[in-house]
């Protein structure tokens, strides 16, 4: 906004117009102001800059190994730590105040007194700031150092007890996962040993072997089958074999009489001929025995078993009997074979149909024991990486604080000088009286502008005219603002001199 | 709407050349005097001594070679703004002010003397404050007959109630004796009848009415409409914005000569 010289005019006339109104505020603000200036109190601060490092060499070598506590955070809790009560009453103790010769509401407002006049400020990422204004510089400055060893203590302290209890936490953690592994491994272990059959790979073997067996079941049920046609067989030759052995009998006699003629024949051949009359009565026997032999049976041809029977009749049933009993036995046998096999197979195939179930069960056990297995791992590792940052901890290698700048002895107070209090003050006064005027003329709404006049209400303003004072007014109008000018630079100058001697320390007020 | 009169305001503004209000220069008087008609019956010299330098001083009023020259240069400047809108021509004026205490017989006043600094201009100041608490002329000494007495009462001779106040071709018509109990009584018609006796006694008289506030006073909201223009008077510092507006609203726009802001006072050791 740029201001319209114009626009101060009407400020200024009213300024000369009331030549008391500014004269009694710019006095009075000077009088205040000499005032101030001399009983503001001195106040003394002393700041000590802790410098918080947090990239050191042991950073990046053991990176993801260990946890370094951050600076951030650290900056954060220096308030905190810094209003703590052991602090306090340490700084309070220092002061010699001492929480057994006061109340305990006393102590506690001798606390919060100590803890308003603390300023913790983070200037920059690293760099901390710990302020203590005090009436008194060398309280200032002994107070800064008790807080800034202690907050460097504290940090010390309080990281490491992190670490530490870090350390314990995943300690415990450890332990705890040790005694599950144990329990989970102790029940695999169980499982294993009661369902030794369902090994993996369980399932083929038995399926292989309920495969054989039945292979084995229908040899044996084929073979029972044979022994049973055979053990009827048997039995019907036996029941048979007394009718046919008369016919037998005959039929053997007679050939065996051919057969004893012939092996005459035979031996006579050797020594005779044909013509010769034993020959040829042999040859007549035979022939007859031959004819006898076809009219008794036909011309039917013998079977060969009755010509290996043919010799005895008796010695046949026997051998039939004994074949009939050997295959009796052979049946009873099978069939107990097949009974046993049976049983076998329902077993197996009993284990066949339990074995999902049992997998599923060992399923189970593993998982757990695996994810116990993995966790615990895990947590061994994360163990010696809070074993490593508790052991950085300890030896005051990871967040490295240190004193940048140490706490020292305030030697001018802070806030503002006397001086400038005194200049703020004179300005004060010369421009507050003229800020009330411009605020009344904004506010009282009168004309003062003949512009403002024609803008206003788009009439021509034809002449703006002077007020007219004859020679006396004027003169009175002169003479009164010089007499509160001087009174104005007369109490510029009293205050002056009394500021700068007071200062001097000449007069002492 | 007021944004919307104001830029109306405006644009009227620049239709008319703004009117000069510091010094007038000498050939703008010239041409003025072109179109002057040289009164044939002046005020006849009545033998009164003119008023010194020293007295006018005392008195306020407008004098050649004042040691201020703003305030010479700014009541100079309403005389031309009023002749060049009259053309010359003998006029009727009227000065009114937003508020009482604006000053407005001051340059009611010095606007007659102004006029009536020009040898070949005459001109008449009526007082119409009828009240009798508004207060007086500095330069009268004696009231007598005046406006009141001839309007209402016998006096017939408009030549009786014209005053000499020691300045040359400027009369005075005071308010007149009784002049409060016919308060109610002024008319239009009657203003006319006055305004014409003057003019059949005299040609060329500017006739400058000086009237308390129009918007609070009927007497002056008559004059309003009788004469050919109005003069608006505000004080610096004492009129508010809204007291300029009433007294608008009592003159036709095309009456109003313009606003004068009076008495802007001065900064000490003559300080821009």
């Amino acid at each position: 906004m740029i201001i319209d010289l114009k626009d101060l005019r009407p400020i200024a006339v009213s300024a000369a117009k009331h030549p008391t109104f500014m004269a009694l505020g710019f006095c009075s603000a000077c009088l205040l102001a000499l005032a101030a200036s001399i009983f503001w109190p001195r106040v003394y601060t002393s700041d000590a800059a802790i410098f918080v490092e947090q990239k050191n060499i042991l950073g990046p070598l053991m990176e993801g190994a260990a946890v370094q506590t951050g600076v951030n955070e650290q900056s954060r809790l220096a308030g905190d730590i810094l209003s703590s009560r052991r602090i306090i009453s340490k700084v309070l103790e220092a002061q010699g105040i001492k929480p057994e010769d006061r109340s305990a509401v006393e102590f506690e407002q001798a606390m919060d007194n100590i803890r308003d006049r603390i300023q913790v400020s983070v200037e920059s990422p690293n760099l901390i700031s710990i302020e203590y204004s005090d009436k008194d510089a060398q309280r200032a400055y002994l107070t800064t150092k008790i807080l800034s060893e202690s907050f460097m203590a504290e940090s010390a302290e309080s990281k490491m007890e992190e670490s530490n209890s870090a350390y314990q936490f995943i300690d415990n953690q450890v332990k705890e996962y040790e005694n599950k592994l144990r329990v989970s491994e102790e029940k695999l272990k169980n499982f294993n040993s009661e369902n030794q059959a369902v090994a993996p790979g369980a399932e083929g073997q038995i399926r292989s072997r309920i495969t054989s067996l039945e292979e084995q079941i229908s040899d044996i049920e084929q073979n029972l089958r044979e022994a049973r046609i055979r053990e009827a067989g048997l039995r019907d030759q036996l029941s048979g074999e007394n009718k046919t052995a008369e016919k037998v009998a005959v039929t053997n006699s007679l050939q065996v009489q051919i057969d004893t003629l012939q092996e005459e024949l035979n031996s006579l051949r050797l020594n005779y001929h044909d013509e010769y009359p034993t020959i040829v009565h042999v040859k007549e026997q035979i022939a007859s025995l031959k004819a006898q032999m076809k009219a008794e049976y036909g011309d039917q041809p013998r079977l060969p078993t009755e010509v290996s029977v043919v010799d005895s009749t008796g010695t046949t049933t026997a051998l039939l009997q004994q074949n009939y009993y050997e295959t009796k036995l052979q049946i009873a046998t099978l069939t107990s074979r097949l009974e046993d096999k049976l049983s076998v197979l329902a077993t197996e195939q009993t284990r066949m149909r339990n074995i999902p179930a049992i997998e599923l069960q060992l399923k189970e056990i593993n998982r757990e024991y695996n994810v116990n297995q993995t966790i615990y791992s895990d947590l061994l590792r994360r163990r010696e990486i809070a074993r490593v940052s508790m052991n950085v901890d300890r030896e005051q290698q990871g967040l490295t604080l240190r004193v940048q700048e140490a706490a020292y002895l305030p030697l001018t107070p802070g806030g503002p000088r006397s001086y400038q209090i005194l200049a703020a003050g004179l300005l004060f006064g010369l421009f507050a009286p003229l800020g009330l005027i411009f605020l009344y003329h904004r506010v009282d709404g009168k004309i003062r502008h003949a512009d403002h006049l024609a803008e206003e209400f788009g009439v021509p303003v034809i002449s703006t005219v002077p007020q007219m004072l004859s020679t006396k007014e004027a003169r009175r109008t002169t003479a009164n603002i010089v007499l509160h000018s001087t009174i104005m630079i007369l109490t510029l100058i009293g205050v002056v001199t009394v500021a700068v001697l007071n200062s001097m320390g000449v007069i002492s007020l | 709407m007021k944004l919307i009169e104001q830029a109306i305001g405006k644009h009227r503004n620049s239709d008319k050349p703004k009117q000069p209000r510091q010094a007038v220069r000498r050939s703008d008087i010239n041409k003025i005097r072109k179109h002057v008609v040289v009164p044939t019956n002046q005020f006849d010299d009545t033998g009164l001594p003119l008023l010194t330098e020293q007295e006018l001083e005392e008195k306020r009023i407008l004098r050649p070679g004042m040691k201020d020259s703003h305030v010479e240069n700014s009541l100079v400047s309403l005389r031309t703004a009023l002749l060049r809108r009259s053309e010359g021509k003998p006029a009727t004026v009227l000065v009114t002010a937003c508020d009482s205490g604006c000053g407005n017989r001051f340059i009611s006043t010095n606007l007659a003397a102004a006029i009536a600094r020009d040898e070949h201009l005459s001109s008449i100041l009526v007082d119409s404050h009828l009240r009798a608490d508004n207060g007086r002329y500095e330069f009268l000494t004696d009231q007598g007959v005046g406006l009141s007495d001839f309007i209402f009462g016998d006096v017939r001779n408009v030549q009786d109630i014209l005053q000499p106040v020691g300045i040359e071709r400027m009369r005075l018509i005071p308010s007149g004796s009784n002049a409060q109990q016919h308060l109610g009584f002024l008319t239009s018609a009657k203003i006319n009848t006055m305004i014409g006796a003057i003019r059949d006694a005299y040609s060329g008289p500017t006739i400058v009415f000086d009237a308390p506030p129009v918007a609070t006073t009927p007497t002056a909201r008559i004059l309003a409409d009788e004469c050919d223009f109005v003069i608006l008077v505000a004080g610096y510092g004492e009129t508010s914005n809204q007291s300029v507006a009433a007294s608008l609203d009592h003159i036709a726009p095309e009456k109003l000569l313009g606003i004068v802001l009076n008495k802007e006072p001065k900064l000490p050791f003559g300080a821009g």
